[in-house]
């Protein structure tokens, strides 16, 4: 069976194109272009929304803070305890204390260190 | 002496200068013109080179290079169509073999196969709002239809008329090839020239619609688009607007190919010869033949200038049409849509962008509207087809 146009099975193969029928044409083709593209839009922006709330679980979560000793934080000002040094010396230590509370973001009288000890290979 | 005479004379009456015709002297100053602008000027030289050449072949007197010795079987519909005793298809100028290619819609879908594996649906899925500029830009087809008929064109001349509006080569020829196939040739030198012409012919249209302070507003930055959403919507596109409209399906079909190659990543093989290889390979037949259906016997007459005249008019409303849409969104979104990105949904990949780019650039040079205006680039090049398809489905048979 040959396909017929739209046009031709409504008006019939001899129809004349009047000025009504062609502002109807162009009026009906036009809102089709912004019916489908319409369509197509809302497809993008549900498509857009799933997939950015799913990126946003998949996100990797902030690191948790540092578990700190339950006991009562000491003031500000004073620290307690002592630290073992192997081969470094006391100002060598205090400067690596110093970094490691500037890096953590952790205050120096909340950090415990055991030891601090120079490693082997930088003997 | 005698002899030597007669030789000479049908050495001259066979000759091309003998034959010559002043509308074959007209096509060939056409052509000549045209590898200018290509060569010279620059404007569209990939199309412009193959489509000059081939009017000029077309228009070499007893080259008979787009010879149909079918009578009609391998696309010639011209008057002088006949069938030649004895001779077999093969025996054809080998122009008209290759339009084969061009009558059967092969090339113009092998086309927008690779314009599809070049295409990034990236800034249109970051901000949807594109697609309705894209439906506005195809305004100009409608109108210009409105218009065709007023000048007494046939309903299915007027529809291939009017899809120059859309801006986009392969969807014009697909569209003419299969409504008014004799009319193929001023349809696609109309929207191949002034596609090419978009530099000039976009930019008063956009002062004329716009104010300063729109042309200023700088739009904020796109959302990441994941490659899952960018697979995932050649095939949705494809499979929701062939249901619609099934007439489109190997046009868009092909297009949405393309871009799946591109986007999938396990393909880059297919995907790197859709965009280069066969891409320059259809170009250049494509271009050779659709300028070689312009046979001065065939192309001069009132019809084309007609032409002309309403593919200027379809692309100038288009523009408009993008426009006033991006106007409306401009004052619904309290200024954050530049409405000069509206002039891109016109197609013409991607020199309607870079239009609304330079044009926003002139305002504020600090404004950056590229990425912005692709969006509704690439959402004119599926209006248009969508477009291409209702006329199809319309007027087809």
């Amino acid at each position: 069976m040959q396909f017929l146009g739209v046009f031709t099975r409504i008006y019939g193969e001899n129809a004349d194109m009047t000025t009504s029928r062609t502002l109807l044409v162009s009026f009906v083709g036009f809102m089709i272009v912004f019916l489908i593209l319409g369509l197509l839009a809302i497809f993008v922006k549900s498509m857009g929304t799933i997939f950015d709330k799913l990126n946003e679980k998949k996100k990797p979560q902030p690191m948790p803070k540092a578990v700190l000793p339950a006991e009562t934080p000491l003031p500000e000002n004073q620290s307690e305890g002592s630290v073992e040094l192997i081969n470094v010396s006391e100002e060598d230590a205090a400067v690596i204390m110093a970094i490691v509370s500037h890096q953590s973001g952790i205050p120096l009288n909340r950090l415990r260190f055991n030891s601090i000890k120079l490693s082997e290979e930088e003997k | 002496m005698n002899l030597l005479v007669e030789v000479l004379r049908g050495v001259w009456e066979s000759s091309g200068f003998y034959l010559l015709t002043w509308r074959n002297l007209v096509m060939m100053g056409v052509a000549f013109v045209f590898l200018y602008l290509a060569i010279a000027k620059k404007f569209e030289p990939l199309l412009l080179v193959p489509i000059a050449f081939g009017i000029l072949l077309a228009n070499l007197p007893g080259a008979d290079i787009m010879l149909d010795t079918t009578g009609g079987m391998l696309g010639d519909i011209s008057e002088s169509a006949h069938v030649v005793e004895g001779a077999h298809w093969y025996e054809s100028g080998v122009l008209r073999i290759m339009y084969v290619g061009v009558k059967s819609s092969v090339f113009p879908c092998l086309i927008f196969m690779g314009v599809g594996a070049m295409t990034d649906f990236g800034p249109l899925l970051s901000n949807p709002i594109s697609l309705l500029l894209g439906a506005a830009a195809q305004l100009g087809i409608y109108i210009a239809f409105i218009v065709a008929i007023l000048l007494g064109f046939t309903p299915t001349e007027a529809a291939s008329i009017a899809i120059i509006g859309g801006a986009d080569g392969p969807t014009a020829i697909f569209l003419a090839s299969k409504l008014a196939a004799h009319l193929l040739a001023p349809i696609a030198l109309a929207a191949y020239s002034y596609m090419a012409l978009i530099p000039i012919i976009q930019p008063p249209i956009m002062k004329l619609l716009t104010t300063e302070k729109e042309r200023k507003v700088k739009m904020t930055q796109l959302r990441k688009v994941s490659k899952t959403e960018k697979i995932i919507f050649p095939i949705v596109v494809l499979t929701l607007v062939a249901l619609i409209l099934p007439s489109v399906a190997p046009l868009l079909g092909m297009f949405m190919l393309g871009n799946l190659f591109k986007e999938c990543g396990v393909v880059e093989r297919l995907s790197d010869t859709a965009r280069n290889a066969l891409m320059n390979i259809v170009t250049i037949m494509l271009g050779v033949c659709v300028g070689a259906t312009a046979n001065g016997a065939d192309f001069i007459q009132l019809k084309t200038f007609k032409i002309v005249i309403l593919g200027l008019m379809a692309f100038s409303f288009s523009t408009a049409g993008g426009i006033m849409i991006g106007k409306l969104l401009y004052i619904i979104t309290k200024g954050k849509i530049n409405p000069l990105i509206g002039a891109a949904g016109v197609s013409a990949v991607p020199m309607a962008a870079r239009v609304a780019q330079n044009e926003g650039a002139k305002t504020d040079p600090t404004n950056f509207l590229l990425m912005h205006a692709m969006g509704p680039n690439v959402a004119g090049v599926i209006g248009s087809a969508v477009a291409a398809g209702f006329l199809l489905i319309m007027f087809g048979n």
